[in-house]
């Protein structure tokens, strides 16, 4: 292991690489500080970008992204009232606060140094805990891989507080439709409508395109006002913390980044659940709690270091177990997929290079995210200027291209429109689009292994409750179904 | 709400029809994931169905709204479809700048510097950035 991390640390520091981190990072903040362009959407909309490159370059990119995007959040939310990503809405309500006191400058430089801390934090704990977790996976055969593609599904009630049955539909419908295409066990050919494009199933890249993108391109082109409001972009006091400040805040910094790495481990979670849940304690254990809401330090730290602390959390389980800590680690598994890595313990073996690539650029992805946001936040606030007539076009080239890109065929671009009108759709009438992802990515391993198991065990199921990770991936199963149901009884309770 | 609510709900409903029609041939290892999906969509389906009687009294009506709104987004809609289908025929970089034009002042832009520099850079933009620097692919057509 630690000859790898050598190896990532020196593939890390290649031109090449380190070009695309930089760049990575950069279009990550202005995608997050743009309000109405998310982390999801951008890291689905460059994945294809990166099919040309190579692999480690594209994952480095696509992290750093990831990093980039969910801080940029935070640029918007305090200079505008208006979150970039779900994952600054806490920050807005201390953020904005300093902006009408005068002092934007502060809010963004206390933003950017959390942010910094949260992210190299759940880097490190990504680097530690994978690979173990990697080789525990070897022990996975086909009933503990159905079990756990299940375990994975059961996020998709977790991801649908607003409303169970909405995404329970989603999920189902996400479930059937990846069975088009050819069945790799019986090699039979099934909802292919006649389209060849079709055999080797649903592709990956234009649905979550489609999905993600192009859905909320025709979300902006809705918005009959397309100009997003004027902003105050002369920033005038001092954005480096004081080291009195930064005494301040850093035990919640510390905190919140525990909180956040562990929110992002737990699949379904999202950096917006690693936000709150941390802003929260940090009010709880505060001295001061009436002071949060008005503008305290605290609180913005609270949610940046939470908040993109969940990005490396959120890697372990896809990493190892192939299960999406969050809508944007789903899409994420898009990006290996399209190079050819499969999660599991060969991605740290066989292919180990290019993991522990992408694992330690992360540090250096929260590296150039300090140094750019502090040097650079006069300029990214001009981003949240851009006008919704102009962004949304311009998404919907991107996704054009992208779609087109993988496999030269026109029919994909086909296939992304109508995703996209799906995805449009779907968030009309608030039925949630991770789901879908989901069960894009875990169906067709559920079912393969599912038919796998069946043969092994020759139809007798109840043979896999001898096998002592079977028996905790069932424990989990129901866990998950309970507390979800509690949480979401929980809520409703609230609303009534 | 509760009208598009219905609406999706029948379509899913006709669509767990279709589906369970066309797996008839499968092989039966091949029917059986499929035909789990399609009956647990249709029991969902109809309960969003049943749920949309339930408590909607009243259907609430956005009509003001939807003669601003749905104008703008079908034609956005299909001036997009028309772009993706002639970027094989025209040429990738000729129909994205010819899109952005139209599109942009579909969508209200009318500063003339604003219509005429924002295809041109970003078509420029994109030829650098994917044709030259990235190498990837696009629909090549009758012109560039």
């Amino acid at each position: 292991m630690f000859s790898l991390i050598l190896i990532g640390i020196n593939n890390v520091f290649h031109l090449n690489n380190l070009i695309f981190i930089i760049l990575g990072t950069v279009l990550g903040i202005l995608i997050g500080a743009a309000p109405g362009l998310t982390a999801t959407m951008g890291v689905a909309l460059l994945i294809p970008i990166t099919f040309k490159m190579d692999p480690s370059a594209g994952l480095c990119m696509l992290g750093a992204i990831y990093c980039g995007a969910i801080y940029g959040g935070s640029i918007s939310a305090i200079l505008i009232h208006t979150p970039g990503t779900s994952a600054s809405v806490a920050t807005m309500w201390d953020g904005y606060e300093l902006t009408k006191k005068g002092l934007p400058g502060k809010a963004l430089g206390i933003s950017t140094i959390s942010s910094f801390f949260g992210g190299e934090f759940s880097a490190l704990c990504l680097l530690l805990i994978a690979p173990p977790l990697a080789m525990f996976s070897l022990r996975f055969g086909p009933p503990e891989r159905f079990l756990l593609a299940v375990f994975g599904l059961t996020i998709i009630i977790t991801l649908s507080s607003k409303s169970l049955l909405k995404g329970l539909i989603s999920g189902f419908f996400g479930l059937l439709i990846t069975t088009t295409g050819m069945q790799l066990v019986t090699g039979d050919i099934r909802f292919t409508f006649n389209q060849t494009s079709l055999i080797s199933g649903i592709p990956l890249i234009p649905a979550l395109i489609g999905l993600f993108s192009i859905s909320e391109a025709l979300i902006l082109i809705e918005t009959k006002k397309a100009k997003i409001q004027r902003v105050k972009t002369n920033i005038k006091d001092r954005i480096l913390p004081t080291l009195k400040d930064f005494k301040r805040i850093q035990t919640t910094i510390l905190s919140s980044s525990i909180i956040g790495t562990i929110v992002g481990i737990i699949p379904g979670a999202g950096t917006s659940i690693g936000s709150y849940v941390s802003y929260d304690q940090a009010k709880r254990v505060s001295k001061n709690p009436e002071q949060f809401g008005k503008g305290t330090i605290v609180g913005i730290a609270a949610s940046e270091a939470g908040n993109n602390a969940v990005t490396g959390g959120s890697l372990i389980p896809l990493l190892t177990l192939s299960i999406p800590g969050n809508a944007v680690s789903a899409v994420f598994l898009g990006g290996l997929l399209i190079h050819g890595l499969v999660p599991g313990p060969e991605l740290f073996t066989n292919y180990g290079p290019i993991t522990y690539t992408l694992m330690v650029s992360l540090f250096l992805s929260n590296l150039c995210l300090l140094i750019f946001g502090l040097a650079g936040a006069k300029i990214f606030c001009k981003v949240v200027k851009a006008p919704a007539d102009i962004l949304a076009p311009l998404i919907i080239i991107l996704g054009t291209i992208g779609s087109y890109s993988l496999t030269n065929d026109i029919f994909h671009v086909y296939l992304m429109f109508v995703f996209g009108l799906i995805g449009y759709i779907m968030r009309k009438y608030d039925f949630p689009a991770v789901p879908i992802v989901l069960a894009i990515v875990l169906g067709p391993i559920a079912e393969s292994e599912l038919l796998r198991t069946l043969l092994l065990f020759k139809g007798k199921m109840y043979t896999i409750l001898m096998r002592p990770i079977c028996i905790i991936l069932i424990g989990l199963i129901i866990l998950s179904f309970v507390t979800s149901f509690m949480q979401i009884r929980k809520d409703k309770k609230k609303t009534i | 709400m509760k009208k598009g609510e219905r609406i999706i709900a029948i379509v899913l409903i006709m669509f767990c029809g279709l589906y369970f029609y066309l797996s008839r041939n499968f092989l039966p290892e091949s029917k059986f994931f499929p035909r789990i999906m399609i009956i647990s969509l249709f029991i969902l389906s109809v309960t969003l169905l049943l749920n949309t009687y339930r408590r909607g009294k009243k259907l609430q009506s956005t009509e003001i709204q939807n003669k601003i709104i749905l104008p703008r987004l079908f034609g956005a809609i299909a001036i997009s479809f028309i772009y993706m289908s002639l970027i094989q025929i025209i040429g990738f970089y000729v129909m994205t700048a010819l899109f952005l034009l139209i599109i942009m002042y579909f969508l209200g832009i009318r500063n003339l510097n604003i219509l005429l520099t924002v295809p041109i850079i970003s078509t420029l933009f994109l030829y650098v950035g994917f044709r030259i620097f990235l190498q990837i692919p696009t629909p090549r057509g009758i012109f560039f």
